[in-house]
């Protein structure tokens, strides 16, 4: 119960946290003359820097939407409620959003190659540590797989619940 | 179904992968650390490179544990995932609820948790080791964030637990048959 809480109060301080950055971020960008990404400076509008900026946007957003339902999920373990089919839609969402996560996050990095120069490739072969893009899209189908154990679980409860 | 298999195919590949390029990078490292004298090390804050001695200064102890750290950091990142892989495996095979799966699960929990602290181990140490600079900080910025991996590392504990709730459910399912 202690490691509940404690995962609980990580959670809200990490969704919470990313909010308030989030929107300093989007204010910091809106003060300059000129657009402004992630600390890059761009003089003129032309359509793949529009495109950059979407998935540049879109990434933190994605990420948001995972961490809003692993909060979710937690706060549904709390009160008790484990093999439902809430918490097992919960799983589901942050499968899905992990796994957008790891595409939009790759072709934001190509596309930053292609603004930047940098010459950087999709998928750079990157396998070690959690940031590799690889590794998001696995543990995104590990969620979604861990939708259907909770689905099973739900079923035998059921079961049991109707022996009793 | 078809995303089961594609996870078994996933996790199998990531984790021959990661196991081979560990295997041979540490090993490597061991091995130029020990007996080759024509290579060296440079170690800076994001990572260690090989190269030719004579581009490389002469290695003392600091540039020793910093090795260290980076082999540990890397030992514990394939931990995670072959314990991620034996979980996900037995899933897969149909054993959900089983204690296997259950401390597979937990040990993933404890390995990322470990691998990250580590790893934060190793950018302060050769942040002040090497730049001179010492920076610490919260970090919002998706999986590269402590916070998150640490949440990570906390949820996979939590479903241990789960799991071996569905073991007690389980089998009091099969005492009623």
């Amino acid at each position: 119960m202690r490691s509940l809480m404690l995962l609980k109060l990580m959670i809200d301080l990490f969704f919470y946290g990313m909010i308030l950055f989030f929107l300093i971020g989007i204010g910091f960008a809106m003060s300059f003359d000129s657009i402004n990404i992630g600390g890059q400076t761009f003089d003129d509008l032309n359509p793949t820097i529009i495109v950059y900026m979407i998935f540049t946007i879109m990434r933190p957003v994605i990420f948001f939407l995972a961490i809003y339902h692993i909060k979710q999920l937690a706060g549904r373990f709390i009160k008790g409620e484990i093999f439902t089919d809430r918490t097992s839609r919960h799983l589901k969402m942050i499968g899905y959003g992990f796994i957008l996560y790891s595409v939009v996050e790759s072709i934001g990095e190509y596309l930053n190659s292609i603004v930047n120069s940098t010459g950087d490739t999709i998928m750079s072969g990157n396998f070690m540590g959690f940031n590799s893009a690889w590794f998001q899209f696995t543990l995104g189908l590990l969620f979604i797989f861990m939708d259907k154990v909770f689905q099973n679980a739900n079923a035998l409860k059921q079961e049991n619940d109707l022996t009793i | 179904m078809e995303s089961t298999q594609l996870l078994n195919v996933l996790i199998n590949v990531f984790y021959y992968i990661i196991l081979i390029t560990g295997v041979l990078v540490i090993g490597l490292l061991i091995y130029i650390g020990l007996f080759d004298n024509s290579l060296g090390f440079a170690i800076d804050s994001s990572m260690v490179s090989i190269m030719d001695k004579e581009y490389a200064d002469s290695l003392s102890i600091k540039d020793y544990v910093g090795l260290m750290i980076s082999i540990l950091g890397m030992f514990l990142f394939i931990k995670t995932i072959y314990h991620l892989r034996t979980a996900t495996l037995k899933m897969i095979h149909g054993e959900m609820f089983n204690h296997v799966v259950a401390k597979s699960l937990k040990l993933t929990g404890l390995s990322m948790i470990g691998y990250k602290v580590v790893s934060i181990i190793k950018d302060l140490y050769s942040e002040s080791i090497y730049d001179g600079t010492f920076t610490v900080g919260l970090d919002f910025n998706g999986f590269e964030s402590f916070i998150f991996i640490l949440i990570l590392g906390l949820f996979f504990i939590l479903l241990s637990k789960v799991i071996k709730n569905g073991i007690s459910m389980k089998s009091e399912n099969d005492l009623t048959i």
